[in-house]
């Protein structure tokens, strides 16, 4: 008897076409997520299940949990096609169920193997009246099940019961690459999780301005992206010395724009990076309204310094709703940390809220930022994870 | 790049001589001193010697000299004593009271408000815009039931010297009308072979010390009880330090303390006008700076038995703290943004300055500069031109 983890994946399953390069793209992020740990991973009919060593499931469950791509899975044995042997195996699979008290059950049997002696509604009947006997607390509920054990004959019989819930999305990677603006703050971490649950595999930018932000500020920033590589796998950190380009900003445009030329400026500049990386698009996590940068004039002018697509996911969310993801994703205690991204010294009082384009224009170009920019690029740290 | 080390406050630069030989001391009376054969008998003779010596260098009797941490335990050891020594019940039917000032370091104010939470009444004497407290205030807020009065000997983040002796009369005074005894603590971490004082001269019933701001090592430190039958100890342990605090003695950090106080506490009177002219003329430099403001602003004016020579307290206003001390820091100079101790924590962030009366525009840029007695003149002419260099273009940035 072998303990295996049965995955089912959604959504890719239906992308006819593309289908095998996106499962190919989901075992490769499984094996990239478990190198440490030896696994094998058998493929069947739009499912996986993935041997692993004993001592190690409860970091595979875990692990699954940050794969995207993945809608549910399950604990899982593996049997000879032997009667008894299944029996064993569903009585073990059940055990969990009937000591929570979960009393009503179902089985769901499927014969791939023609050769198999009992049909699958026999086997369902073997099963039910050995489980019934074993526990006799039990019963059989066919439309309310509390719990299913299923049984698959192939070349060896597969049974599972107990599914959890997968994070759902598709292979992070499918959907190509794109470069995330990354602060110390809430927000960017959640929208870097989203475009990662749509198949997008990012590579973050941080603007660090020393001496106006701290090393501590930055240490918060590889946290976070520490965090997100459970998501992204092989996640990267440019970053990117800000401070002269901030320091230009801030000594050449009325303090009231300072804002938006800055958020402009970072845009221009991983704009430049995602070419230089073959990225494809940029991933912010600006949230209409939210603040004086965030109102649609604003964004319509800084999003101008970018000709690929800026993607949003959080455009129409609630703060609220924000920082329920990011603790649910785990980012939220790392995102709070009392070291500002951001250096008061900088932030305007009264910031703009609706910037006329042309004149917003005409400061950027006064600024002449272009050949601070290039030399910033060429100092970008890199931190892998 | 040179780097000019101006945060002696925070804690000195160790004394190598020093540090060599506690490491020595520590090999050679490695014994438990409390044990009774040849090796623990050595160490715990030696014992005795650093303990009769770093007496005589505070000019106290041996028997006064408790050895413990440093000056955070030393802080806390006296208020919550109180804790043992008053019943539960009398705490919470009488209130007993304890009086601070507002400028006291984050060891001694953080265990008062914990004392205030749990019954006894805190009162914070008022402090002047010069960082000084105001004896006055302290006599109308004496109570019969007062059972202690602390206020630091040198403030860590203004150096303003503090009228200890002044308040000791007249908490005695008070006392005497009374007839209830209340216990005077100072805190001298900040004292101790920086400015000249007298523990007995000024009738205070306890002080801290400190070894690692006096160039000794760190986690070494002292209470002076002037009558230890008035302390209830906080642990139990095996009796050492007359029981007060217990556990085995930090015998080479304790030899360590006393060389580094007998190097340093004479030395205050050796040119007693060298480092105060220093102090003066970083002041007026630094004056010149635009937007610079000395705290208190009149800091020049007043007499310099007043101040420490060796902590100097200064804000930027717009530049937050934190974005002087790092600029600087880029440039080679070492300081800190108010006090190290509470800038971990944003709570206590400004509360000695706001006590004085200033904005929080002017406590969130202050910094502090502190010397040792290693500072040449020629670090702080470098330090000046650095900074003269370096405050200008951050006002600038922030329009100032």
């Amino acid at each position: 008897m072998t303990n295996l983890i049965l995955i089912k994946y959604g959504e890719i399953s239906l992308k006819k076409g593309n289908r095998k390069y996106f499962e190919k793209k989901l075992v490769s992020n499984i094996k990239l997520k478990f190198s440490a740990i030896k696994i094998n991973i058998i493929r069947h009919q739009g499912r996986f299940y993935i041997e692993y060593p004993s001592g190690q499931h409860d970091r595979i469950i875990s692990g699954l949990k940050e794969i995207f791509g993945i809608i549910g899975f399950a604990p899982a044995l593996k049997v000879h096609k032997e009667m008894e042997e299944i029996k064993k195996a569903a009585g073990l699979l059940a055990a969990p169920s009937v000591s929570k008290d979960l009393l009503r059950f179902k089985i769901e049997a499927r014969r791939t193997d023609k050769s198999f002696p009992f049909n699958s509604y026999k086997i369902a009947c073997e099963l039910g009246d050995f489980l019934l006997s074993k526990y006799k607390e039990l019963t059989v509920d066919v439309h309310k099940p509390d719990w299913t054990v299923n049984v698959e004959i192939r070349e060896y019989a597969y049974l599972y019961a107990g599914q959890i819930k997968g994070p759902g999305g598709l292979p992070v990677g499918v959907s190509g690459r794109g470069i995330l603006l990354l602060s110390g703050g809430i927000d960017s971490p959640v929208a870097g999780y989203y475009m990662a649950k749509r198949g997008l595999t990012q590579e973050a930018i941080y603007f660090d301005s020393p001496p106006y932000t701290s090393v501590k500020a930055l240490d918060k920033v590889v946290k976070l992206s520490r965090l997100l590589s459970g998501y992204i796998p092989k996640f990267v950190l440019n970053i990117l010395p800000f401070t002269a380009i901030q320091e230009r900003i801030k000594e050449h445009s009325q303090s009231r724009a300072v804002t938006l030329m800055m958020r402009a400026a970072m845009v221009a500049i991983a704009c430049k990076l995602a070419k230089q990386k073959y990225a494809l698009c940029l991933v912010t996590g600006e949230s209409l309204g939210q603040v004086a940068s965030q109102t649609p004039e604003s964004i319509r002018f800084s999003g101008s310094k970018s000709d690929l697509p800026v993607f949003r996911p959080l455009i129409g969310m609630d703060k609220e709703e924000i920082i329920n993801i990011a603790r649910n994703i785990g980012t939220f205690r790392t995102s709070i940390l009392p070291y500002e991204d951001c250096c008061t010294l900088f932030a305007p009082v009264h910031p703009i809220v609706k910037p006329v384009f042309k004149d917003m224009e005409a400061i950027y170009k006064s600024l002449n930022l272009d050949d601070l920019i290039e030399e910033a690029i060429d100092k970008i740290k890199i931190v892998t994870f | 790049m040179k780097q000019i080390y101006l945060d002696w406050a925070a804690t000195a630069i160790p004394d190598i001589d020093i540090l060599t030989d506690v490491n020595r001391i520590a090999l050679t009376y490695f014994a438990n001193p409390s044990s009774v054969h040849e090796q623990g008998l050595k160490a715990g003779d030696f014992l005795m010697t650093c303990r009769n010596n770093m007496a005589k260098v505070l000019d106290i009797r041996d028997d006064q000299l408790i050895f413990t941490s440093g000056g955070s335990e030393s802080n806390n050891l006296v208020l919550f004593s109180l804790l043992k020594k008053l019943k539960t019940d009398s705490i919470l039917k009488h209130h007993p009271g304890i009086i601070i000032s507002g400028i006291e370091h984050p060891s001694m104010y953080e265990p008062a408000r914990t004392l205030s939470n749990i019954g006894f009444t805190l009162d914070f004497i008022r402090t002047g815009r010069n960082g000084i407290v105001d004896l006055d205030d302290l006599k109308g807020k004496l109570k019969k039931d007062t059972v202690l009065v602390s206020v630091i000997l040198v403030n860590n983040e203004t150096g303003a010297v503090q009228p200890v002796e002044s308040l000791t009369e007249i908490v005695r005074k008070y006392s005497g009308n009374t007839g209830r005894y209340i216990h005077i603590h100072t805190d001298a971490v900040q004292a101790l072979g920086k400015i000249p004082f007298s523990l007995t001269g000024s009738g205070v019933d306890s002080a801290s010390f400190s070894a690692h701001k006096i160039r000794g090592p760190r986690g070494v430190g002292a209470l002076y009880l002037k009558d230890i039958e008035k302390i209830i100890p906080l642990y139990s342990g095996g009796g050492q330090e007359k029981n007060i605090r217990p556990g085995t003695e930090n015998l080479p950090g304790i030899y360590g303390f006393f060389r580094s106080a007998e190097k340093a506490v004479p030395a205050v009177h050796e040119n007693p006008g060298k480092m105060y002219a220093l102090s003066c003329y970083f002041i007026r430099e630094i004056k010149e700076i635009k937007n610079a403001v000395i705290i208190p602003e009149e800091r020049l004016n007043f007499e310099s038995s007043q101040f420490s020579p060796y902590i100097i307290s200064a804000a930027f206003p717009p530049v937050p703290s934190e974005v002087t001390v790092r600029a600087l820091s880029e440039k080679g100079i070492m300081i800190s943004a108010g006090s190290a101790c509470s800038a971990h924590s944003s709570l206590s962030r400004g509360r000695v300055l706001k006590n004085m009366g200033y904005n929080p525009e002017l406590y969130s840029s202050a910094v502090r500069f502190s010397f040792g007695n290693t500072t040449t003149e020629e670090e702080i002419n470098t330090a000046i031109s650095i900074i003269r260099d370096t405050i200008p273009r951050l006002t600038g940035i922030a329009g100032a």
